[in-house]
């Protein structure tokens, strides 16, 4: 289709209300999704959460591979399919739903550095810790992510996929780094946050916006996912009112729904509790 | 055909032919060349050595079982002949370019006075050859460059390395052949392959990557070919727009399966035959030596040629298929059987005829279609003896249907599926033949029957392929 073709449909489609069968799409929950997809869509469920927008999880095995860029999560609206969080933040937009209207420029801008932030560096954290760790990648991530395929399905994909991650992570300069330095920049990132949070509800005080969202998938998921070693959710324990905002988010945008809905549930299956 | 040289068995007279010494038979009859007929017919020989010029690699033992005929000749014509079918033997194999026969009398101390040496002079194949040709399938077209390997080992084993760049495909792949001496109808290989396909129709991309070993054997009158195949598929939509039941399906899957396959084929040519018949039967049985994909497939073709009065051909076909998965997954749109297209049913659009999701075809799990055809010269058989020949003038009928069985009724209940919303279509045009491998049509015609969600290609239709309804 045209690139004209395609922004009329576009408009079209941002004119019509949201439907209630609009359903997302992630991996497997109990066997195979892995740290940063499972932050990723928890981002995404918590930003439709927010915005009082029903959606309703759907895991398929091969949810990497129907996603229209290669990424989870996307969500199926209508006729309209949409992957990852930006993008879905302009759909939403389009069709009159938006979490950032109140803040003025500044702000605006603001709120797009540290989302950069949390992707440059809480994602690539994340991204290096499953796939560049030799003993992460070994007991976790491989039976992960070849989990729904044969033998010797299962190993070839995996190792394709892990080849693609550390090119990336060459590209980026990444690859040189020991563990010890990731999490250092972990914690960077997440006194960078804690900073900005302080002892306010949201990032931007009374309102949530994609920002908290974000965050809390990623802070969320890295606190309650059992890899390994715990220094990764140390690191992010270390900063209290990181963890309240965590506890805040969860108890009133995912708790008191059914346990499809939750993200408590989605990401506690096989996992620790935030509790503890 | 080679060349066969023959003497005469006995020395001429010293002075010259003498015919009055041939005593009666000479009075019997009046033509010469009758009277050399009969003396060779009737002429016991022995066949006492056959020699091989020109043998390098080639083991002796694979030579020694095509020639072992050639021993048992009794008269000079029985020689000729068992000679002759040796050569075309050898020729099969593929392992020699040239294969010359010559049959001379035999010489030296152990020669007996009616005893004969054939010679077998060969020219073997270079142990490399690459070739370089265009190949044309079905409605597409590709540049095949090849690797070829003959006899790599001395006995008719081949290795074939082959790339091709078409405009659907692009493939490449190794292969391993080796008949069993003697016996060059029963052989096996191995193939490894990678195949990237497009299949705009369903706005579906596939890439296979496989391995398969192969039994080629013959039972009586028929082929047999028993295979296991283990292919990785990775299934991809071809556009943004492509339907999320087809986005649904893409992904990686593996499938492990064991075939068979018969063939009985009785037709003078397979393009454009003028008598006899076709009759195909394929099963496929997936997932229960590996991989995620568990069906039970079943297809069949069948075709009968026969040849009318005024050289024209009357031809019908008839195809079927049926997919079974098994388990409770459901069945992949990889496996399943498409129908419609100038190879199929005509007047309807590449593979666009059946279940289908806002523009893109799915395929189905079950299907039939039938063919009625007349091949006549064309009118006023311009170009006749020549050019005109690989031209015929055709009619014909096509009628289908494709859709998907559920499987908890009976089979009284298939068949009224199948046979509801039939589409048929009829019309006319001129077919093209091309060597002995493919054809190409121009049709104008009318399709009928036609459900909503088929595409038809009502009027014009060109078509070019090898294999068709």
């Amino acid at each position: 289709m045209s690139l004209v073709a395609e922004a009329f449909m576009n408009q079209l489609a941002a004119a019509e209300p949201w439907p209630e069968n609009a359903a997302l799409y992630q991996q497997l929950k109990e066997d195979q999704i892995l740290l940063s997809d499972n932050a990723a869509s928890l981002a995404v469920q918590a930003f439709l959460q927010m915005c009082n927008l029903p959606v309703r999880v759907v895991c398929r095995a091969n949810a990497e591979y129907m996603s229209p860029s290669g990424k989870v999560p996307f969500i199926h609206v209508g006729n309209q399919v949409v992957s990852e969080l930006g993008p879905i933040v302009q759909f939403v937009k389009a069709k009159g739903h938006s979490l950032s209207d109140g803040l003025d420029e500044v702000q605006k801008a603001e709120m797009k550095a540290y989302m950069e932030l949390v992707n440059n560096m809480l994602l690539t954290a994340e991204l290096y810790l499953q796939w560049c760790d030799d003993v992460t990648v070994e007991e976790i991530t491989h039976p992960r992510y070849g989990s729904p395929y044969p033998w010797p399905l299962n190993r070839i994909l995996s190792y394709q996929k892990q080849w693609e991650i550390r090119r990336k992570m060459k590209a980026i300069g990444w690859a040189g780094k020991s563990l010890e330095q990731v999490l250092e920049d972990v914690d960077q990132c997440c006194q960078a946050l804690s900073q900005r949070l302080g002892t306010q509800p949201y990032f931007f005080n009374k309102q949530p916006t994609e920002l908290d969202a974000l965050v809390f998938g990623h802070l969320f998921t890295i606190l309650t996912t059992q890899l390994i070693t715990d220094e990764l959710s140390e690191k992010v324990k270390n900063y209290g009112n990181l963890t309240a905002f965590c506890r805040r988010i969860e108890q009133q945008y995912f708790e008191g729904h059914d346990k499809d809905g939750s993200a408590a549930a989605s990401a506690r299956s096989a996992k620790r509790s935030l509790l503890r | 055909m080679g060349t066969v040289h023959a003497r005469s068995l006995e020395p001429l007279p010293a002075s010259g032919p003498d015919f009055g010494a041939l005593g009666e038979e000479a009075e019997l009859v009046e033509v010469e060349p009758e009277a050399k007929q009969e003396i060779l017919e009737n002429k016991d020989v022995v066949v006492q050595h056959v020699h091989f010029d020109g043998l390098g690699r080639t083991r002796d033992d694979i030579i020694m079982y095509e020639i072992a005929d050639v021993f048992k000749a009794k008269n000079l014509i029985d020689v000729m002949r068992k000679s002759h079918e040796a050569r075309e033997k050898l020729l099969r194999l593929g392992i020699f370019r040239q294969v010359e026969v010559l049959i001379d009398t035999c010489q030296g101390d152990d020669a007996l006075p009616n005893g004969l040496d054939v010679t077998f002079e060969v020219t073997e194949l270079r142990r490399l050859t690459g070739s370089y040709n265009t190949m044309v399938g079905n409605n597409e077209g590709s540049m095949v460059l090849g690797l070829k390997f003959p006899n790599l080992l001395g006995r008719a084993e081949k290795v074939t390395f082959q790339f091709s760049y078409g405009t659907k495909e692009t493939s490449y792949g190794l292969s391993f052949f080796k008949p069993q001496p003697g016996n060059f109808e029963r052989n096996f290989s191995v193939n490894l392959y990678k195949v990237t396909g497009q299949f705009p129709w369903s706005s579906l991309r596939e890439t296979d990557r496989g391995i398969s070993t192969e039994f080629n054997f013959p039972i009586w009158k028929t082929n047999h070919t028993l295979k296991w195949e283990g292919v990785w598929r990775e299934l991809g939509c071809l556009a943004r727009t492509a339907s999320f039941s087809v986005r649904e399906e893409s992904g990686h899957s593996l499938k492990s399966s064991i075939s068979h396959a018969m063939v009985i084929d009785s037709r003078n040519s397979s393009i454009l035959p003028k008598r006899g018949a076709l009759l195909k039967i394929n099963q496929e049985l997936a997932g229960y030596t590996g991989g995620d994909v568990s069906f039970l497939k079943e297809d069949f073709e069948f075709q009968l040629n026969k040849q009318l009065l005024w050289d024209s051909v009357f031809s019908a076909s008839l195809w079927g298929g049926m997919l079974v998965p098994i388990g409770d997954k459901p069945s992949s749109i990889a496996d399943r059987f498409y129908l419609g297209g100038p190879t199929s049913v005509r007047g309807f659009s590449m593979y666009s005829i059946g279940p289908q999701s806002d523009g893109d075809y799915l395929g189905g799990e079950a299907y039939w279609a039938g063919g009625l055809h007349l091949y006549t010269p064309l009118p006023f058989r311009p170009g006749r003896g020549g050019f005109g020949d690989l031209f015929r003038t055709h009619f014909f009928l096509n009628a289908g249907n494709l859709c998907n069985l559920n499987y908890g009724d009976g089979p009284k209940a298939h068949l009224q599926k199948l046979a509801e919303y039939i589409r048929w279509s009829y019309g006319a045009g001129i077919v093209l033949r091309l060597g002995n491998i493919a054809r190409l049509e121009l049709n104008y015609c009318f399709p009928m029957g036609v459900q909503s969600g088929d595409r038809i290609c009502d009027g014009v239709q060109f078509g070019a392929g090898i294999r068709f309804l």
